[in-house]
C-alpha cells in the first residue's frame, strides 16, 4: 500500500471532528471519500498533507503511513519534502487558490524547482509541457498571465499543473470541481482520471457527489460526523450498501428514470461537532435504531470481501 | 498606466484649488486689516499704498486671489515682513533640508515598520508578537517632540555621540530621523502585521504550504507582497502625517527647514511666510498622496489592468 | 437604564489592563479637578533663590527656571491639558455626530459635498490643519480648542456616517419608517443612539491624540500663554534648561505619554467589552 491511514483522530481544542478514520490506497488507484459538509473529509485531507497545525488542529491518535514512512511523527522540515514532492494537494476553490499577484507560470515552476532541483529554465519547460498535457490552449501565452485573467476551469487546470509539477505519487483532490460550472466539472474530472491511469498515480478524491464517485473511483470510503461508516469497492457500495446512511446517499443520486417527487432526501441535519449524539452518531436520522445504537459507537468491521461497515444493525437488515 | 496618472493629476486640480483658496484666505480671516498683516508695524503710509496696490487689496476677493495666484505661478511669493527677504528665496533655502529629513524619515519608518510588522505577524500569538505590539503602542503614544528632546538628552548631551542640533553632516540627521519616524513606524508596523495575518489565512497560502515551500519564502515572497498593498495605501494616505511630524522635529532640533520656518513665522505673525510654508507643505502632502496612489496601482496586477 | 449604560465601563475595568488604565485615568481626572487643593504650592509662585533645583523632599519634582514648583505646575497643567483636549474632542464629536448623521441619513448633494471636504482634510496631518487654524485664529487656548476640534472633525463625521448608513438599511429602522415616524424621530431616537458606542470609543482614543496635539502646539508656544501651565507649555519654556534641568521637560512629556497609553489601553478594553472592533475597522 502506498498510503495507509489508521485510526486517525484529529482534535481542535476539546473537540474531535475526526475520529477513528481508517483507509488505505495503492498506486494506480482512486479512492473516493464521500460525505456531507462537516463530515471531516477535508480535515482528513489536511492531515495527510501535514497542514493541520496551520489551521489550529492536531493529530492526537492514529497513524498516517506513506510508502513505509510514518508521517505523523515526522518533523516539519522533513514533512516539507513530502508536501508537493510526493504528496500533492488540489484544492476546492481555484478562484482563491492561486497567488493573485504572481503570474501563473512561475507558480507552477515553484514545486519543480524545489523538489526536482530544476533551474528556472528547465522548470519553465516542464511547466509548459504539463500545461499542454492538461489541454491548456497556448501554454506559452497562459504562462505569463495573472490568475484574474483566466477562467475558473483554466485556473483549476493551473492548480492541477501546480500539483503535478513536483512529480508526486499521491494526489489529494479536495472537492476539485465544486466551485466550477457543471460543464467544466466533467472535463476536470476526466483530466484527473486520465492522469492517474496514465502516470500510475494514486488519488484520493474527496467529494459529496455519489455520481462522480460511481464514474471514477475504484474504492469508496463514506464518512459521517468524522468517522468512516462504510468502505468497499465501488461496485460493492452501489450494489450492496450496508449502512443506512450510504443507502440513503445512493437514493439521493438523481436518475433519468425518476419521476417528479420521487427523490428522497435524508431527514434531519448533520449534528454539530460540539453536540454529537451519544452512541452511533447517525442514530437521530436512522430508520432502524436498536438499543445499543443509542449507547455504543459501532466500530468498522471488515468482512472477507474487504467490505467494511460500522453499523450494529448491518447484519440484521 | 499613463492614462491613470493623467487622470489622478486632473483630479488634483480641484484639491489644489481649494487648498490654495484656504491658504489665500488666511490673511483675510485673521482679525484686523489685511494690509496691517502684510506689513511691519509702524510702516509709512506710502508703503501702505504700495502694498495695497501690489496685492490689489482695494479690489474684490476673487480678483485679489487671481493676482496672488498669478504671482505665485511666476514664483513671487511675496516678501517676509520680519526678515524683509523674498519669501521664495527663504523657501528655496529651507526646502532641501525638509525634503532630506522627510524623505529619510519616511524611508526609515517604512523599512523599520514593515520589518517589525513581518516579524510580529510571523510569530503571531507569541511573546515576541506581544513585545513588538507593545512597542508599537508605545511609539504611537509618545509625542514626537518629546522623544526628540529625550534623544538629544541621552545621545547628544550625556553620551555625546552625535551633534545636539543643526544640520551639519549626516550624523546630525540620525536623531531627527528616529524621532520623526517613530510615529510612522508604529503605523506601518500595525498595518503590516494585521495585513500579513489576514493574508496568511487565505486559501492560496495553504496551497503554497502544500507545495512544500518553506514558511520563510511564503511569508516574504507571497504574503508580504499581498500585505504591502494596504501598507502602501495607508502610507499614501498618511504620507502627509509623517511629513507633518518633521515640522515639529525641525523645530526641536533647530534644523533649518519649512517646519521651523513656519513655526517662527507663526510666532512672529509673518503672514506671507506662513502662507507660503503652508502651501508648500500642503503641496508636499498632495504630491506624496499621488505618488503613493501610483505605486499602489503599479503593485497590484489586478488594478494595473483595470486602470491602464 | 443607567446601570446598563455604565456596564461596558465596569466590564472594561474587570480586565487587568482595563482596571490599571481606569484607575490611572480616575486619578488624573481627580487631580485635575482638585488641582488648587492638591498642589503643594501655588503654580505661579516664583522664588528665584531656588531656580532649577532637582527633585527633593520639599519639591518632589524639582523647580523650574523661575523657581516654581514643578509638581504644582504638573497638577495644574493636567487641568489645562485635559480640559482643552476633552473640550475640543467634545465639540468635534458633537459636530461630527450631527454632520455625519445628516450625511448618512439624507445622502445626496449634502453628503457628497461634506465627504469631499472630509476626504480633503483626511490626507492632511492634524498638526498641519491645527497650525493653519492657529494661524487664522491666533495663539491661545481658544484657538487650540477650535483647531483640535476641526482637525478631528473629519474622523467623527466619517465614522458616524458609516454607522448611520449601515443602520439605515436594517429592518427595525425600515419598520419605524413604515410606522410613519418623522426624520428627526428616527435620527435622534433610533439611529444616533445605536451609532454612539463606536463614536464614543473613537473619541476616547482621539482624546489621547488631542493631548499630544495640545502639547505640541503648547510646545511651539501657540497654546496656553504664560504663566498658565499646560504640559506642552511647560516643555516649551523648559527647552532652554534641557541641559541643566531636564526634569522640567521629561516629567510633563512622561505624563503625556502615560496618559495617552492608558487612554489607549482603556479604549481597547472598552472595545473588547462592547465587542465593536469590526465596526471601528469598517470606518
Amino acid at each position: 500500500m502506498l498510503l495507509t491511514v489508521e485510526k486517525l483522530e484529529i482534535a481542535f481544542g476539546v473537540f474531535s471532528p475526526v475520529d477513528d478514520v481508517t483507509f488505505s490506497i495503492d498506486r494506480g488507484e482512486i479512492l473516493g471519500i464521500v460525505g456531507e459538509s462537516g463530515s471531516g473529509k477535508s480535515l482528513t485531507a489536511t492531515a495527510i498533507m501535514g497542514l493541520l497545525s496551520r489551521i489550529g488542529g492536531q493529530i492526537v491518535a492514529g497513524r498516517i503511513c506513506f510508502d513505509g514512512a510514518e508521517l505523523v511523527a515526522l518533523p516539519e522540515r522533513q514533512l516539507r519534502r513530502y508536501r508537493g514532492g510526493r504528496i500533492a494537494l488540489i484544492t476546492q476553490n481555484p478562484m482563491t487558490s492561486l497567488d493573485a499577484m504572481m503570474r501563473v507560470g512561475p507558480q507552477i515552476d515553484q514545486a519543480a524547482r524545489l523538489h526536482l532541483g530544476l533551474d528556472r529554465c528547465a522548470a519553465r519547460t516542464r511547466s509548459l509541457e504539463l500545461m499542454a498535457d492538461l489541454r491548456i490552449p497556448d501554454p506559452a501565452l497562459v504562462y505569463g498571465l495573472y490568475p484574474h485573467q483566466l477562467s475558473g476551469g483554466m485556473k483549476q487546470r493551473i492548480v492541477i499543473a501546480m500539483a503535478l509539477a513536483g512529480d508526486p505519487e499521491l494526489l489529494v483532490a479536495d472537492e476539485p470541481t465544486t466551485a466550477l460550472d457543471v460543464t467544466v466539472q466533467a472535463q476536470i474530472i476526466q483530466i484527473l482520471v486520465e492522469l492517474v491511469k496514465r502516470r500510475g498515480l494514486a488519488m484520493i478524491l474527496i467529494t459529496h457527489d455519489m455520481g462522480v464517485v460511481a464514474q471514477t473511483c475504484d474504492r469508496v470510503a463514506v464518512m459521517y460526523c468524522g468517522r468512516v461508516i462504510e468502505q468497499a469497492q465501488v461496485n460493492a457500495i452501489f450494489e450492496d450498501a450496508r449502512h443506512p446512511y450510504t443507502q440513503a446517499l445512493i437514493r439521493c443520486i438523481p436518475r433519468r428514470t425518476m419521476t417528479r417527487g420521487s427523490m428522497q432526501p435524508i431527514p434531519g441535519m448533520v449534528p454539530n461537532v460540539a453536540d454529537q449524539p451519544i452512541g452511533c452518531r447517525y442514530n437521530p436520522r436512522c430508520p432502524r435504531v436498536a438499543d445499543n445504537c443509542l449507547t455504543e459507537i459501532p466500530g468498522l468491521r471488515i468482512d472477507t470481501g474487504d467490505h467494511g461497515v460500522a453499523c450494529h444493525m448491518a447484519d440484521v437488515a | 498606466m499613463f492614462l491613470f496618472i493623467l487622470k489622478r493629476l486632473i483630479l488634483l486640480v480641484p484639491v489644489f484649488f481649494v487648498v490654495s483658496v484656504v491658504v489665500f484666505l488666511i490673511i483675510h480671516l485673521v482679525p484686523g486689516n489685511p494690509i496691517d498683516n502684510l506689513m511691519r508695524a509702524g510702516s509709512s503710509s506710502a508703503q501702505r499704498v504700495q502694498i495695497a496696490a501690489k496685492y490689489g487689496l482695494d479690489r474684490s476677493l476673487a480678483e485679489q486671489y487671481f493676482v496672488w495666484m498669478s504671482r505665485l505661478v511666476t514664483g513671487d511669493l511675496g516678501t517676509s515682513i520680519i526678515q524683509g527677504r523674498p519669501v521664495g528665496a527663504l523657501i528655496a533655502q529651507n526646502l532641501p533640508y525638509s525634503l532630506q529629513l522627510g524623505g529619510a524619515a519616511l524611508l526609515f519608518s517604512a523599512l523599520t515598520g514593515i520589518t517589525a510588522g513581518v516579524v510580529a505577524a510571523s510569530f503571531h500569538g507569541t511573546r515576541l508578537d506581544d513585545g513588538i505590539s507593545g512597542l508599537i503602542l508605545l511609539g504611537s503614544t509618545v509625542p514626537s517632540f518629546w522623544l526628540g528632546l529625550l534623544l538629544i538628552l541621552i545621545f547628544a548631551v550625556w553620551l555625546g555621540w552625535v551633534p545636539i542640533s543643526g544640520a551639519r553632516g549626516w550624523t546630525s540627521l540620525i536623531l531627527p530621523v528616529i524621532a520623526a519616524g517613530v510615529g510612522g513606524i508604529a503605523l506601518v508596523a500595525r498595518v503590516t502585521r494585521i495585513a500579513m495575518i489576514e493574508t496568511a489565512r487565505q486559501d492560496f497560502v495553504m496551497l503554497l504550504h502544500a507545495k512544500g515551500l518553506s514558511p520563510l519564502v511564503i511569508q516574504l515572497r507571497h504574503v508580504l507582497r499581498h500585505a504591502l498593498v494596504p501598507v502602501v495605501t495607508i502610507l499614501a494616505l498618511r504620507i502627509g502625517w509623517i511629513l507633518g511630524g518633521t515640522v515639529t522635529i525641525e523645530y526641536v532640533f533647530a534644523r533649518p527647514g519649512l517646519g521651523s520656518l513656519l513655526i517662527r513665522a507663526l510666532n512672529q505673525r509673518d503672514y506671507p511666510l506662513v502662507q507660503a510654508c503652508l502651501l508648500m507643505l500642503a503641496m508636499a502632502v498632495i504630491l506624496g498622496t499621488l505618488i503613493g496612489d501610483i505605486v499602489q496601482a503599479a503593485m497590484d496586477p489586478r488594478q494595473r489592468q483595470a486602470r491602464s | 437604564m443607567r446601570t446598563v449604560r455604565a456596564m461596558p465601563i465596569l466590564k472594561a475595568m474587570t480586565s487587568v489592563k482595563g482596571s490599571v488604565a481606569g484607575f490611572y485615568l480616575l486619578f488624573l481626572i481627580g487631580s485635575a479637578l482638585f488641582a488648587p487643593w492638591l498642589s503643594p504650592y501655588p503654580y505661579d509662585q516664583q522664588d528665584l533663590t531656588i531656580m532649577n533645583q532637582p527633585p527633593s523632599l520639599t519639591h518632589l519634582m524639582g523647580t523650574d527656571e523661575f523657581g516654581r514648583d514643578v509638581l504644582s505646575r504638573m497638577i495644574t497643567g493636567a487641568r489645562t491639558s485635559l480640559s482643552v483636549s476633552v473640550t475640543a474632542i467634545g465639540v468635534s464629536v458633537l459636530s461630527g455626530l450631527i454632520l455625519g448623521a445628516a450625511c448618512g441619513y439624507f445622502g445626496g448633494v449634502l453628503d457628497r459635498t461634506v465627504m469631499i471636504a472630509v476626504d480633503l482634510t483626511w490626507s492632511f496631518p492634524e498638526i498641519l490643519i491645527a497650525l493653519m487654524l492657529v494661524a487664522i485664529i491666533g495663539p491661545g487656548l481658544q484657538g487650540v480648542v477650535l483647531a483640535i476640534a476641526i482637525a478631528y472633525l473629519a474622523q467623527f463625521t466619517r465614522l458616524t456616517r458609516t454607522q448611520v448608513m449601515v443602520l439605515k438599511g436594517e429592518t427595525f429602522i425600515e419598520a419605524t419608517v413604515n410606522l410613519g415616524a418623522g426624520h428627526t424621530h428616527i435620527l435622534f431616537a433610533h439611529l444616533l443612539p445605536n451609532a454612539l458606542a463606536p463614536v464614543l470609543v473613537a473619541a476616547m482614543l482621539a482624546t489621547g491624540d488631542a493631548i499630544i496635539l495640545e502639547a505640541t502646539l503648547g510646545f511651539f508656544g501657540l497654546g496656553a500663554q504664560p504663566p498658565t501651565p499646560s504640559w506642552g507649555a511647560m516643555m516649551s519654556s523648559g527647552t532652554a534648561q534641557l541641559f541643566i534641568a531636564p526634569w522640567v521637560i521629561l516629567l510633563p512629556g512622561l505624563a503625556v505619554a502615560l496618559t495617552v497609553i492608558f487612554l489607549n489601553l482603556f479604549g481597547d478594553a472598552i472595545i473588547t467589552a462592547l465587542d465593536i472592533r469590526t465596526k471601528l475597522r469598517e470606518a
